[in-house]
């Protein structure tokens, strides 16, 4: 039988705003249990809800970049529910009047090696609530321990249409949606905190059938590793089920990585069971144009827009694009250094920066924080270009300079002068590091004659590390 | 915090700024607005009936253990009470989110961290605390179908 798999998912993201959606108190990860509280966040008697500004605003934001339709009004409702995360007994968020209403997504999905396959994903909408607290079973038999720190840090609930049919487009659905609200700067993508957190809703059916399968929820899935994984599993498990004429029960699930399984959290309450209502203690929402207008102002030149020139201007393939605008930072970096290089060396520059720069550069989320400036690489690839150093010695140049944190660009020169690392170029040192090496190394002079011709890059490799990695290795195979 | 009340205060006055007004009776308490209903009382053979299954549900949404046939009684009574409500003829009648629709857009404030109260404040009315942790019963506990019924 045939199965066709049907994928939605549910983003909720956390903003990063200084306070919390509706109180006073920090918005903060990682301080003892319960301090980053006030008494709103308690639900003590006589408070009420001001909302904040800037969370409407980073909705709004999100909202302009995937085109859709700002709503210029917009209620807030209660969601009703008895569980200890939340004190006062429901949850603020907007159901059927959300602030942001359709929009879509692209991703790209790479179909073979280097070959990218444009993906989209309508959004039905994205709408403002507030998070709820941790709770803590582990250290207490019978009880729970309750962390409110968490409780009231705005989130922005993204819902995208059912309209993904693999693990690899959803990922590719979610991790484009990351990458743009990092980009955007309304969320620090954090996902081991929990800044992006993902739900996938993921139902069978039987393919050019019209009726779709029920659907199981998985929650809380916070690596792409473990959503792909999720996913695989779920789909194969539903399908078993269908294949073995069981029925499928709406669940609500969650993946354990341990395992690699996903486990039954609670059989699904519907929508009526939370009893939404609108929240009396906060006003419909109006959003001016002027205020819109206002923020459409502020939002930076997005990834596709920096694609499409770099596409055009350095005649680059859509594979490369992609990586050099995944972050905001990144394609900064690139085209930065690209100004200040010769751009018929532009491959080279790419080679660089997917290899050592990148990597680097994600290793901190702070805008600010480089580990190289644009000049100093340019200036180092130089030297590489000139044949001043060889291609190792430029990358231990860079992990100094990484270590120093210098602003200066003349560090790269101040380096190589003060280390003597110039490449070797002249032919009658380096023949004296041939012939020693020639000499120690009979056994693989006898396989390059016998045939081996890999031999030939073994012994070079021995003679650049006897010059400590000076040597030019071209001007080596010459001699 | 003082933010939070001022804007209470604020709307408090709103409010009765707006029950001066010549509207007044619909928004004071102290008249009581009688929905205008087509069939006022349900019939008596409407009796509202809850089945285990219903029962169960609004146990486990409530956490509240209705116990005994009493107590259901009574639950059953106030459906039938509440009921009336869909007697009331709302055709053409746009729904009124909040008394201050269209009039006045919720305030928002700016993103400043604000932390009057200290922590110890925040929770010395607070019985169980460990390690900074409130501690409360277990929870989302399922009330087992099974378990009900030998109740």
């Amino acid at each position: 039988m045939q199965w066709e798999v049907i994928i939605g998912l549910e983003i909720h993201i956390q903003l990063l705003t200084k306070s919390k959606i509706f109180s006073e108190s920090p918005v903060c990860f990682g301080y003892n249990a319960n301090t980053q509280i006030n008494p709103f966040d308690l639900a003590l008697p006589g408070v009420l809800p001001v909302l904040n500004k800037k969370a409407v605003e980073y909705a709004i934001k999100f909202g302009l970049a995937i085109n859709a339709k700002i709503s210029p009004y917009s209620i807030f409702v209660r969601k009703n529910y008895f569980y200890p995360d939340l004190s006062k007994g429901y949850q603020i968020s907007q159901l059927e009047l959300p602030l942001i209403k359709g929009g879509n997504i692209l991703f790209p999905i790479e179909e073979k090696k280097q070959k990218i396959k444009w993906g989209s994903t309508e959004i039905v909408q994205a709408h403002l609530e507030e998070d709820a607290g941790k709770l803590l079973h582990k250290n207490y038999s019978d009880k729970t321990g309750i962390d409110f720190n968490r409780a009231g840090i705005p989130l922005l609930e993204i819902i995208t249409q059912p309209s993904m049919h693999s693990a690899q487009e959803a990922v590719s659905c979610a991790k484009s949606l990351h990458s743009l609200v990092m980009w955007l700067g309304i969320c620090d993508g954090n996902m081991q905190n929990g800044s992006f957190r993902c739900d996938v809703n993921i139902s069978i059916k039987k393919i050019n059938k019209n009726e779709y399968g029920t659907r199981n929820e998985i929650k809380n899935l916070n690596s792409f590793r473990f959503m792909e994984e999720a996913i695989n599993y779920e789909i194969n498990r539903q399908i078993k089920l269908l294949e073995n004429n069981n029925i499928i029960v709406q669940e609500t699930r969650r993946y354990d990585p341990d395992i690699k399984k996903t486990i039954l959290m609670r059989k699904k309450e519907n929508s009526k069971d939370y009893r939404y209502f609108p929240d009396p203690d906060l006003p419909p929402l109006f959003i001016s144009d002027k205020w819109v207008k206002y923020i459409k102002s502020t939002i930076p030149e997005l990834p596709n827009v920096i694609r499409e020139r770099i596409i055009a201007n350095y005649n680059l393939s859509e594979f490369y694009a992609i990586k050099l605008t995944q972050s905001k930072k990144i394609a900064y970096f690139f085209e930065n250094s690209i100004i200040h290089s010769d751009i018929s060396k532009i491959k080279l520059l790419i080679r660089w920066l997917i290899k050592e720069i990148i990597p680097k550069i994600n290793q901190n989320n702070d805008i600010n924080d480089l580990p190289i400036t644009p000049i100093q690489f340019s200036l180092l690839l130089k030297r590489i270009f000139d044949g001043t150093i060889s291609n190792k010695i430029a990358k231990d140049i860079f992990f100094i300079i990484c270590k120093e944190k210098s602003l200066d660009p003349g560090i790269v020169d101040h380096i190589i002068k003060t280390n003597k690392l110039y490449q070797i170029s002249d032919s009658s040192i380096l023949e004296k590091i041939v012939d020693t090496v020639l000499s120690t190394n009979s056994k693989l002079i006898k396989e390059f004659y016998s045939g081996k011709k890999q031999a030939i890059n073994a012994l070079i490799g021995k003679a650049i590390k006897l010059s400590n990695n000076k040597a030019n290795p071209v001007k080596l195979s010459e001699i | 915090m003082n933010r939070l009340y001022s804007c209470s205060r604020h709307f408090l006055n709103k409010t009765r700024l707006l029950s001066t007004s010549n509207t007044s009776r619909y928004f004071s308490s102290k008249h009581n607005v009688e929905p205008k209903a087509e069939s006022p009382e349900p019939k008596s053979s409407d009796k509202v009936v809850l089945d285990d299954s219903t029962v169960t549900l609004l146990e486990r949404l409530s956490l509240v253990n209705f116990g005994s046939e009493k107590s259901k009684a009574i639950l059953e009574d106030a459906i039938k009470f509440a009921d009336k409500i869909h007697n009331v003829n709302v055709d053409n009648v746009k729904p009124l989110i909040n008394v201050l629709d269209k009039e006045w857009s919720t305030p928002c404030r700016d993103d400043v961290v604000q932390m009057e109260n200290s922590t110890q404040d925040v929770k010395m009315n607070t019985k169980h605390v460990e390690e900074d942790y409130f501690v409360a019963p277990p929870s989302n506990v399922p009330l087992h179908q099974e378990t009900n019924k030998k109740k």
